[in-house]
């Protein structure tokens, strides 16, 4: 290059310049050390650019991993939008693929406006590495200077880019690497991971199978010959399985000496060849079969051997036994001629053993199948063969029967079928059976048929179990049942019904029990009759006792048993006839003089039991009493000498001590030739008859004095004629008659009877009837006494039906009929008593009842007053009035008639005559005025022995009082003295009730006094108040008249008010005699309400009340019923004394109800107090109970007794909150208004 | 006889009694309210001046002596007479003790319950006058500074003027000085009126 020295300076600036730039780019791989090829071109090109001031330097960069290059461009400034360095590339594209390099070229410029100069750099021998262009719009662009420079920054650049790509390259392939070594120890991992899970699997399989399992390895002698072996490893089943222990590591031939050869060479052939195997052999010194797999393992060279093994012995000992029972039993089968098969049916397969083959005569080659089978069934069995194995291959039930086959040659055999069902697992039938030919046996069983069909006699024979097998042709001709309908079981019908039952139970226990039968019974002909039969049977029997059948035939026996029946009837009658009529039969035999015969009522005449005991004489003799045995022997000794009829009686004595009579017939027995061979006769107990004799006798006496002790007599009457037939004695007396006047005629009779009665008498006795009948009358006896007759008839008929006589008694029964309406009268006058009514009805009602026991009689009852000395009329309505009147009242002293006299004297007096009897001195002529002549008086004393009063007797008549008359009076007496003391008592209780209520009132009063006093005093209080009022209000000049007016009309009310608490006070306070009027209860309550008002305020109570509209009015003592009322709410108030005052409430309330049709009035009062216990209810009631502590206990008890005497009730319930509600009822008062009830009596107490 | 402003209540449940009482009282001259029972009576207003009570003893609801025990405990002292249909010791006993006038019996004598409401009427009357007075005097001790009740306390205690100023470590003069107020404020006409004042009044003699 020529240097221009002009320009010297800026020249050697300009180098300096230069130099400087290039020693910058020198200095450039330094900075791009170790970078990456971007920012080592980025950096370039920013050098480049603002060295050289370019417009812009760009710069490809060629990629060695893909084609595509990569643009960078760096330019001066920066247009907008700037352009990508793509763009420019593609600008520059032309020069970057051109070969020519050095001319300086000119291009448009692609970052802006108008043209560059450009120079471009390749780099790299082959463009590899990229192109470099640098551009610039300055005219001298590129100078040599800036050439230099920029080839050198190329080179620089191009050695920096080189290195970073080898760099990249490095760094890329040791990642490649470090990746694939990862991958790799990945794999390695997870493959020994896998290793390790398969090792595990390995082990537990080793360690749990049950087959043992061993490595072993296998020694080697010479020639390479197997000779031992030694344990590696064993699992731990290996023990289990051989039996060996600590196996591991010992040799075999150490562990048995005795294993067989083959063992090793099995081993040693497989550790060489490496084939494994598979046998099964025998170990024998450890007593075991095998069955081995073992195969190599590892290396061949290692010799190593894995055996996995279990031990079959007992497999193998089981197939041995196996093989040898099936040899026994196909020998035993050919020697019995008995095949086996198996038979599938669902299949179709069939297997037979060796002898099956030779019965069907098939070859052993043959494959068994039901068709072979079928050829050979004889055509005439085909169907049932084919049916029972039809149906067997349905039904899966086990089948047994016989069929004949047919051999090729003609020849017939018999066989027997039997099979057994068999369910294998999965539902399928299986059979197992055997097939005998029984030919032989068949025919020998054909040919005893043919004898037995050919033996006449009903025979047959049978299985073992009883099943008839055969019924002989006779059999099946009498029966007319074919062979079919009658083996078996089927036979049955054959018998007849009531005999069947026995037949079976016979046979079968005779089955049973294998021994012979015979039982009879009746076996049905072909034509429908019934004859007996007697059935045998007789089993025959091997051996060892086992039944192989039985033989049996039926014995026609109709005949004889027709005769056996009525031989055995006519015995029975006879047997019968003798032991009713008590009546044996004997037999005797002169020549042995013992007894031929004795019926059996004959020995249980003597008391032998004829069953057991012998029928000697001597034992006969024994019984006979001893008093009359030389009689006896007497005759026996006579009836032996000569043929004699006898009759002889005697007793006998039974073992028991009995005695009884006997009387005995003979009569003697002669054979042909006249000689007496025996005696004949009866024997009679006759024992009863005597006694009968006896009884009848002694019943005659006591009859006779029956009648006599009971005044009754007997009687028979002839119908036809009237005339009494037979009269016994004490017929005569009752009816009274003499026994002298003979035999009582009808009319005579008749006469006797009363008057009144006697035409129903007639009636009766003469009259047609024909029946039973029962009579009473009266009768008149002489003296006049009337007595009452009760006589009973009973008709007699003759055989033919014709009425013959009546029979009958006669009985007295007067006194009976006067106890009896006098006990009814006393009963009903006693019930009176009871029922409380009134007493001078009970006395009238007594007189009435002794008047009407006594025609004529006038009884009466006098009662003596409290001062004891005068009599006073108590009853007597059939004494005259104005005689009643006299006596009223009679004064009793020593001579005052006859009840006087008798209360004073304390004892009965009979006047039997008025007229002149001393006693009536003063009374005669009044007592005959009224016509009363005899009069009889009996005292009544009280239990305490003072005079109650007289009974009396009047009558019209004079008379002495018979015994009948003292009996009433008696009586009468005693009624009167019941009723009298009674009423007494009554009137006792009923003042001592009154006194217990007063009392009680008073005390209820006592308590109320604080309340009382406090009553009055608020009146008196305000009268005061009001009258000082008064005083001071007048004085003054002025008085004021209207309050002192007021004032003092308060004043008396107020005084009233005063006197009415008085007056009631007074009223409770008063033992006045009990009232019963009419009452409106309300009045009652309030009343009530009044006394007990400032008590209830003082305790804090509320009362409450409850009445109803209409007025509730009921008969009773005002002061009672207030007493009882005020009783229960002072009782209501005392419950609530421990009550919280606010809950201090009573309720009294009143209504009317109806009960049991009945109207009743009901009051109530309930408290809210302490209340009781259901079960103290009664007790509440009772006298002197109390709960309050200082109470006397008599309130509730009065009160109850109070309303109990006014008809009514009165009774606690507990509330249904707390407390307690007392109530009482009582009868409402009968309508209309006004009307009293029934008064209490006006008998003077 | 018309005693100004007092009045007499009578309290009983029973019509009778209540309209004779309050007509007898009245005719005596006095004002009279009536009431049916205790109830009533405690809601009417209490009275302005002198009053006292006629009270029955058994009333249903709250009786006399309850009432009585209840006006105790509320601090109303209204003097009470009670009357009464029946009446035991005891109860009369109880009944003075806790603070009754008298106790009659039903009927009483007019004498005896107009005598007795005088007397209860003349106690209230007093009773109150002692109220007033008593609160008089409090009001002039109020009015009192602290040094003047000082010197109060102990002028009341005897001691001399002297005495007093080295008491309290003050001149006489000025001792005198309060004295002369003391008794100005409060009213004293003489020392022993103030000594009878401050006794009433019921001041500790030493200062507090």
């Amino acid at each position: 290059m020529p240097i221009d020295v002009t320009r010297g300076d800026e020249e050697i600036r300009h180098l300096r310049s230069s130099i400087n730039d290039l020693i910058n780019i020198q200095a450039l791989p330094t900075i791009w050390d170790g970078r990456e090829s971007g920012s080592i071109v980025s950096t370039l090109l920013d050098v480049l650019v603002s060295m050289l001031q370019l417009d812009f330097a760009y710069l490809r960069l060629s990629n060695s991993i893909n084609q595509s290059p990569v643009d960078f461009v760096q330019l001066a400034q920066r247009p907008a939008p700037p352009p990508q360095a793509a763009q420019i590339g593609r600008a520059l594209d032309r020069w970057l693929t051109s070969q020519s390099v050095n001319a300086p070229l000119v291009a448009p410029n692609p970052a802006g406006e108008g043209e560059v100069k450009i120079a471009l750099c390749r780099l790299g021998l082959a463009d590899e590495i990229g192109a470099l262009v640098a551009a610039s719009k300055r005219a001298n662009f590129p100078t040599p200077t800036e050439t230099l420079l920029l080839r050198t920054a190329a080179n620089q650049a191009l050695v920096a880019l080189q290195e970073a790509r080898q760099l990249q390259e490095q760094q890329r392939a040791a990642q490649e690497l470090e990746r694939r070594v990862a991958d790799r120890t990945a794999q390695l991992t997870a493959a020994n991971e896998a290793l390790r899970e398969s090792e595990e699997k390995y082990r537990t399989l080793f360690d749990s199978i049950d087959e043992g399992f061993c490595t072993i390895e296998v020694l080697f002698g010479e020639n390479d010959k197997p000779v031992d072996y030694r344990f590696l490893e064993v699992n731990p089943s290996f023990e289990k399985q051989t039996g060996i222990q600590n196996a591991q590591g010992r040799r075999m031939r150490e562990i048995a000496p005795q294993h067989e050869e083959h063992w090793f060479e099995t081993y040693g052939r497989i550790a060489l060849t490496g084939e494994p195997a598979r046998f099964e052999n025998q170990a024998a010194q450890l007593h075991r079969w095998y069955d081995l797999y073992a195969f190599r393992v590892g290396e061949p060279a290692h010799r190593k051997v894995a055996i996995l093994f279990k031990d079959i012995s007992e497999r193998k000992q089981a197939e041995a036994k196996l093989l040898r029972n099936e040899a026994y039993l196909s020998e035993a089968q050919r020697l019995s001629h008995t095949g086996s098969f198996g038979w599938r049916p669902a299949i179709g397969e069939l297997l037979w053993s060796e002898e099956t083959f030779r019965i069907f005569q098939y070859e052993q080659t043959l494959k068994p199948t039901v068709e072979l089978v079928l050829q050979r069934v004889h055509p005439d069995d085909a169907t049932l063969v084919k049916e029972t194995i039809g149906r067997a291959s349905q039904d899966g039930k086990d089948f047994d029967f016989e069929h004949r086959l047919r051999m090729p040659d003609g020849s017939v055999k018999h066989v027997r079928v039997v099979a057994h069902a068999e369910r294998a697992g999965s539902g399928e039938v299986e059979f197992v059976g055997a097939v005998m030919d029984v030919t032989l046996a068949k025919q020998a069983e054909d040919k005893i048929r043919l004898i037995i069909n050919t033996v006449p006699g009903l025979l047959w024979t049978a299985r073992p179990d009883g099943w008839v097998d055969f019924l002989s042709q006779r059999w099946l001709d009498y029966t007319g049942m074919t062979l079919q309908q009658g083996l078996g079981w089927a036979w049955q019908p054959g018998y007849h019904p009531d005999d069947l039952g026995n037949v079976l139970s016979k046979w079968r226990t005779a089955v049973a029990e294998r021994k012979p039968l015979e039982v009879e019974a009746r076996l049905r002909r072909f034509d429908g009759e019934y004859r007996w039969f007697l059935k045998r049977a007789f089993p025959l029997l091997d051996r060892a006792g086992r039944v192989l059948g039985w033989y049996g035939g039926n014995i026609d026996v109709h005949d004889l048993k027709q005769a056996e029946e009525k031989l055995r009837r006519i015995e029975t009658y006879f047997s019968e006839g003798q032991r009713l009529s008590h009546t044996g039969s004997w037999a005797w035999s002169v020549k042995t003089k013992e007894n031929l015969f004795w019926s059996r009522e004959h020995y249980r005449i003597y008391g032998f039991d004829p069953d057991t005991d012998s029928g000697h004489y001597a034992v006969a003799r024994e019984r006979i009493h001893p008093a009359d045995v030389s009689a006896f022997d007497e005759n026996l000794k006579r009836m032996m000498q000569q043929p004699i009829d006898f009759e002889i009686h005697y007793r006998i004595v039974l073992p028991d001590g009995e005695i009884r009579h006997i009387h005995a017939l003979g009569h003697p027995v002669l054979n042909n030739a006249g000689e007496l061979v025996e005696y004949i006769g009866t024997t009679m107990d006759v024992t009863e008859r005597k006694r009968a004799e006896e009884a009848l006798r002694r019943s005659e006496s006591y009859l006779a004095e029956a009648q006599r002790l009971s005044h009754t007599g007997s009687w028979a009457r002839v119908c036809a004629t009237g005339e009494i037939r037979y009269w016994s004695e004490e017929y005569t007396r009752v009816m009274g008659f003499e026994p002298r006047d003979g035999q009582p005629r009808l009319e005579t009779f008749l006469q006797r009877v009363h008057p009144q009665d006697r035409a129903k008498v007639r009636e009766t006795v003469a009259g047609p009837g024909k029946v039973d009948y029962e009579l009473d009358y009266r009768i008149v006896l002489p003296g006049g006494d009337i007595r009452h007759i009760h006589t009973v008839g009973h008709p007699v008929f003759s055989p033919s039906g014709e009425l013959v006589e009546f029979v009958g008694t006669v009985m007295d029964v007067t006194e009976r009929k006067l106890s009896e309406s006098l006990l009814s009268s006393e009963k009903h006058l006693l019930e009176m008593i009871a029922g409380g009514a009134p007493l001078p009805a009970v006395l009238n009602d007594l007189c009435s009842a002794i008047d009407e026991q006594s025609p004529g009689l006038i009884s009466t009852v006098l009662s003596l007053d409290g001062d004891g000395q005068r009599l006073w009329p108590a009853a007597g309505p059939g004494v005259p009035q104005g005689w009643t009147r006299l006596l009223s009242p009679l004064v009793i002293g020593p001579c005052a008639g006859s009840c006087g006299t008798a209360a004073y004297r304390k004892e009965m007096v009979v006047v039997s005559d008025v007229a002149t009897d001393p006693l009536w001195a003063d009374f005669r002529d009044s007592a005959l005025s009224y016509g009363l002549k005899a009069c009889w008086s009996k005292p009544i004393i009280s239990t305490t022995g003072s005079v109650l009063g007289t009974f009396a007797t009047y009558y019209g008549e004079i008379r002495s009082p018979g015994k009948r008359e003292l009996l009433l009076i008696e009586r009468a007496t005693h009624i009167a003295h019941i009723a009298i003391e009674r009423d007494r008592t009554q009137d006792s209780l009923r003042k001592a009730q009154a006194n217990l209520a007063h009392a009680t009132r008073v005390s209820t009063m006592g308590e109320l006094t604080a309340s009382i006093a406090h009553e009055v005093n608020q009146p008196l209080a305000a009268v005061v108040n009001n009258a000082n009022a008064c005083i001071s209000l007048l004085p003054d000049g002025d008085p004021n008249l209207e309050e002192v007016r007021e004032a003092l009309a308060e004043i008396i009310d107020d005084a009233e008010r005063a006197s009415d608490v008085i007056a009631r006070v007074r009223q409770l306070a008063r033992n006045a005699p009990v009232e019963r009027k009419p009452l409106d209860l309300r009045d009652v309550i309030a009343d009530v309400m009044a006394l007990a008002r400032h008590e209830s305020a003082t305790r804090r109570v509320t009362i409450h009340t409850e009445i109803p509209k209409e007025p509730p009015l009921v008969l009773g003592d005002r002061v009672q019923l207030q007493q009882v009322l005020l009783n229960l709410v002072v009782n209501g108030m005392d419950a609530m004394n421990a009550v919280e005052e606010s809950k201090r409430v009573l309720m009294i309330c009143g209504h009317c109800e109806t009960r049991d049709g009945r109207l009743e009035s009901l009051v109530s009062v309930q408290d809210a107090g302490t209340g009781f216990k259901p079960e103290q209810v009664n007790r509440l009631f009772e006298a002197f109970y109390t709960t309050k502590p200082q109470g006397m206990g008599m309130g509730l008890a009065i009160s109850r007794s109070i309303i109990e005497a006014h008809g009514g009730r009165l009774w606690a319930e507990p509330s249904q909150g707390p407390g307690a509600t007392f109530l009482f009822s009582l009868p409402a008062a009968p309508q209309p208004l006004g009307k009293g009830g029934p008064a209490a009596g006006d008998a003077a107490s | 006889m018309n005693e100004a402003g007092a009045i007499v209540f009578v309290v009983d449940d029973d019509l009778s009694v209540r309209r004779s009482t309050e007509r007898l009282v009245r005719s005596a001259g006095f004002n009279v309210q009536s009431f049916g029972s205790a109830a009533e009576f405690l809601r009417n207003p209490r009275p302005e001046g002198p009053a006292c009570l006629v009270l029955d003893v058994r009333m249903p609801g709250l009786n006399g002596m309850d009432l009585q025990h209840q006006l105790n405990l509320a601090g109303i002292h209204i003097p009470i007479i009670f009357i009464t249909g029946h009446g035991d010791i005891p109860m009369s006993v109880r009944a003075m003790k806790a603070g009754a006038v008298e106790f009659l019996t039903k009927p009483f004598r007019s004498r005896s319950l107009l005598d007795a409401i005088r007397a209860a009427i003349e106690r209230d009357r007093l009773t109150h006058k002692e109220r007033s007075e008593t609160a008089e005097l409090r009001q002039h001790y109020e009015q009192l500074t602290p040094r003047e009740r000082e010197v109060m306390a102990l002028v009341v205690a005897g001691m001399l003027n002297k005495q007093i100023a080295g008491e309290l470590a003050t001149t006489e003069r000025t001792v005198k000085f309060h004295r002369a107020h003391i008794m100005q404020k409060m009213n004293a006409k003489s020392l022993a009126d103030l000594v009878r004042m401050v006794e009433k009044l019921g001041v500790s003699s030493r200062s507090q």
